[in-house]
């Protein structure tokens, strides 16, 4: 027997002692912990993808969120933007093609909910497929759900990867979550009114849980109100007559619970296949969508090298450019991972440029945009058509660690890319996408 | 007081033993239910997972197959030891009422308070009802086979019955964007998850595998018959975790005791209690 093998000297029983102490110590310590208050998470991982899938996979721009800000339960904030795919030479090897991707917004949970999503005008109910080298435009309609401050964010889900998430913008809803209200019809003449599908049959769903819940606690009495474990055990091992384990009363009662469960669960469902005759089944599919047409800028740009200074906190990034069109172009601004560096205004040539180029800067989120970009060798002109020179453009800010992109020294990967844009001296904007390798200077 | 148990009384128990033991019980069978149903509750999770999670994704075609694997596997189980070691049909009842009280107590805290996904999107489906029923039949019938033959064949019908009048009002068709889908499908597009996209939903599509419009009812039949043989399977090592063997602690020594013979055997108990040796 075990027990004669217990060693019961003082020594040991001293040791068992203090064990069992620390142990019951740290039971109590871990449940209390459990019980600390914890701030409130409001991030929800965008800075935490790798940077050079940030940098290289969707670049997200010409964002606008209308109605954010301060507002109230059920208000709608309207995101709309575009969203550049790279091609397939740069597009990041960590990441799916996006041949099955879906467009939503990224949130703390389902504090906005979804009204209407499109891409190219169309509605986004389903999936879609999207061409590297393409772009295309995007609107979200969103509804405030819950209460809190929140940083509301589109995104592209790719099958295979996960999400890729643009810029997000603040939004503080006030009000009450029980004032939120879905509402709408369904059913094959609208005959069935949903005041509001976040509470769309509940009762009748709690209603059944509760009866069936009720049901098999008359099952679990009915066997467990006679002395259940050790008697029935030890009946079981010492073999007493089994009509006394499982009597007759016991096999009438199993006859009516069956006919019970049966009758129950039948008739349900027959009942419900005659109040819901029209029923579907859920939907999927790919729904095709067109990309924007490409932008005629005649510019052609290849990126040659990149290095990131760490203690600057600076982007440098080497681009060869051709100017194959019949405009003078100038560059202003470099985005990336939903980051925009931008050159001052007064650094563009001609009123056009500066207004274009005002507009496009206009409401953006504060944080997402840094009015920093440099190139250097005082080659910041504009590129005459047909003229080809190359570039040195300096990004440097705080934002690189700010947003996590720093992180791309820890990287495996480390290449930079981004929407390099021009603009024209008629004031129209093109983008162009640059990516290169990426050295690191340390000092 | 005097208990007038038949099994008590044929055990010769005193009154004394007796309230003891009740007492045992009424300690024992809450701690063991919720115990049962934790450790089942983080199985089903992480197996049936999502087609448990959303209303959007209990489809006809892998949502009933799915589903009854997974319930099969730990139902079984319990269903076996509970007949085994105290001789009651009331295993897989005991395993499904757990769950599914888990299931409301996670959906309420983690779903919707924490997460904000309303009820009616995150509803677990009852196992309740196809679990009285398989344990009715091994009453009934008394037989391990013509439970797992009959019962557990039918198992992922009953679930799906069971389930569909709360199910069908999802099913009926709605337009979002001009779009006709299900309400499932708006609720899942409405109230997103972060995680888990349209694309994400692994629904039937309109395949071969459709099988005209008897989705349904082939899914519970295949459903059915993968069971059969977890539920044989599990049943039998409920019968191996039934019976007590002992060993020497290998780690004694490390624990405070004397250090075991290194040619301790693992040897099986032999229960003697004082009926038997009555009889004997």
């Amino acid at each position: 027997m075990q027990k004669n093998e217990i060693n019961t000297t003082n020594a040991s029983a001293g040791l068992i002692g203090r064990q069992s102490w620390y142990a019951l110590m740290m039971m109590l310590a871990i449940t209390f912990a459990a019980f600390l208050p914890a701030s409130t998470a409001w991030g929800h991982g965008e800075r935490m993808h790798s940077p050079s899938l940030r940098m290289r996979s969707i670049q997200f721009f010409d964002m606008k969120w209308e109605g954010a800000g301060d507002i109230q339960v059920n208000d709608l904030v309207t995101i709309t933007g575009k969203m550049f795919f790279p091609k397939t030479e740069h597009w990041p090897k960590g990441v799916e093609l996006p041949k099955v991707s879906y467009l939503q917004s990224s949130g703390p949970a389902s504090v906005f909910t979804k009204v209407e999503s499109y891409i190219d005008d169309k509605p986004m109910v389903q999936s879609t497929g999207m061409k590297l080298g393409r772009t295309y435009q995007f609107k979200l309609v969103m509804k405030a759900r819950v209460p809190g401050a929140w940083h509301i964010h589109p995104t592209i889900q790719i099958a295979g990867s996960g999400p890729i998430v643009g810029p997000g913008e603040w939004a503080t809803v006030s009000g009450e979550m029980s004032d939120f209200k879905q509402s709408g019809v369904a059913g094959i003449d609208g005959e069935v009114i949903i005041d509001d599908l976040s509470t769309y049959t509940l009762d009748f769903i709690i209603g059944w849980h509760a009866l069936w819940f009720v049901i098999g606690f008359i099952w679990l009495f009915w066997w467990i109100r006679r002395p259940t474990l050790l008697p029935r055990y030890r009946a079981v091992q010492e073999g007493v007559d089994k009509k006394l384990l499982v009597t007759a009363t016991d096999k009438k009662m199993g006859f009516v619970m069956l006919i019970v469960v049966l009758t129950l669960t039948i008739g349900g469902a027959l009942n419900a296949n005659s109040k819901h005759p029209d029923i579907l089944p859920l939907q999927s599919g790919l729904a095709p969508v067109e990309p924007l047409p490409l932008q005629n800028h005649g510019i052609k740009i290849l990126g040659v090298n990149s290095q990131y200074n760490i203690a600057r906190r600076a982007m440098t990034l080497e681009v060869e450019v051709t100017n194959e069109s019949d405009k003078a172009m100038q560059i202003s601004e470099f985005a990336t991972a939903g980051i925009r560096f931008v050159v001052a205004s007064d650094e563009l040539d001609g009123a056009a440029r500066r207004a274009t180029h005002a507009k496009s800067i206009d409401g953006y989120p504060v944080e997402y945009i840094r009015e920093v970009l440099t190139i250097e060798d005082g080659s910041a002109s504009p590129i005459l058509p047909g003229e080809h020179r190359t570039f040195t453009i300096v990004a440097a800010d705080a934002v690189w660690e700010i947003q996590n992109l720093s992180e791309l020294v820890l990287s495996p990967v480390r290449r930079t890319g981004g929407l390099v844009f021009f603009i024209d001296e008629d004031g129209k904007r093109y983008h162009t996408f640059a990516e290169a390798g990426t050295d690191i200077a340390y000092d | 007081m005097a208990y007038s148990d038949a099994i008590t009384q044929e055990l010769n128990m005193s009154t004394n033993e007796e309230k003891a033991y009740r007492y045992f019980d009424m300690f024992v069978i809450p701690i063991t239910v919720v115990v049962l149903g934790a450790a089942f509750h983080i199985h089903y999770m992480l197996t049936a997972g999502d087609w448990d999670f959303w209303v959007d994704w209990k489809d006809r075609l892998y949502w009933p197959l799915t589903s009854a694997i997974s319930f099969t596997i730990f139902a079984a189980a319990v269903q076996g030891l509970f007949w085994k070691l105290v001789r009651m049909p009331i295993g897989m009842t005991v395993a499904a009422v757990a769950l599914i009280a888990m299931e409301w107590i996670s959906r309420y805290l983690n779903f919707y308070l924490w997460a904000y996904f309303p009820l009616t999107e995150v509803w677990p489906a009852t196992w309740i009802a196809a679990a009285l029923f398989v344990d009715c039949v091994l009453l009934v019938s008394g037989s391990f086979l013509v439970t797992a033959m009959v019962g557990v064949f039918f198992l992922p019908t009953i679930f799906v019955l069971s389930n569909y009048p709360m199910l069908a009002p999802f099913r009926i068709p709605t337009s979002v964007m001009g779009q006709e889908v299900t309400v499932a499908d708006w609720v899942g597009y409405t109230f997103q998850r972060g995680g888990s996209p349209e694309y994400l939903r692994i629904i039937e599509s309109s395949g071969m595998r459709v099988l005209g419009a008897e989705t349904w009812f082939i899914s519970c039949l295949l459903g059915g018959f993968v069971s059969i043989f977890i539920h044989m399977g599990w049943w039998g090592i409920a019968g191996i975790a039934a019976r007590p063997y002992s060993r020497a602690n290998p780690l004694a020594a490390y624990m405070g005791y004397d250090e075991p013979d290194e040619d301790a055997e693992i040897v099986i108990d032999e229960y003697e209690g004082a009926y038997k040796s009555e009889k004997k």
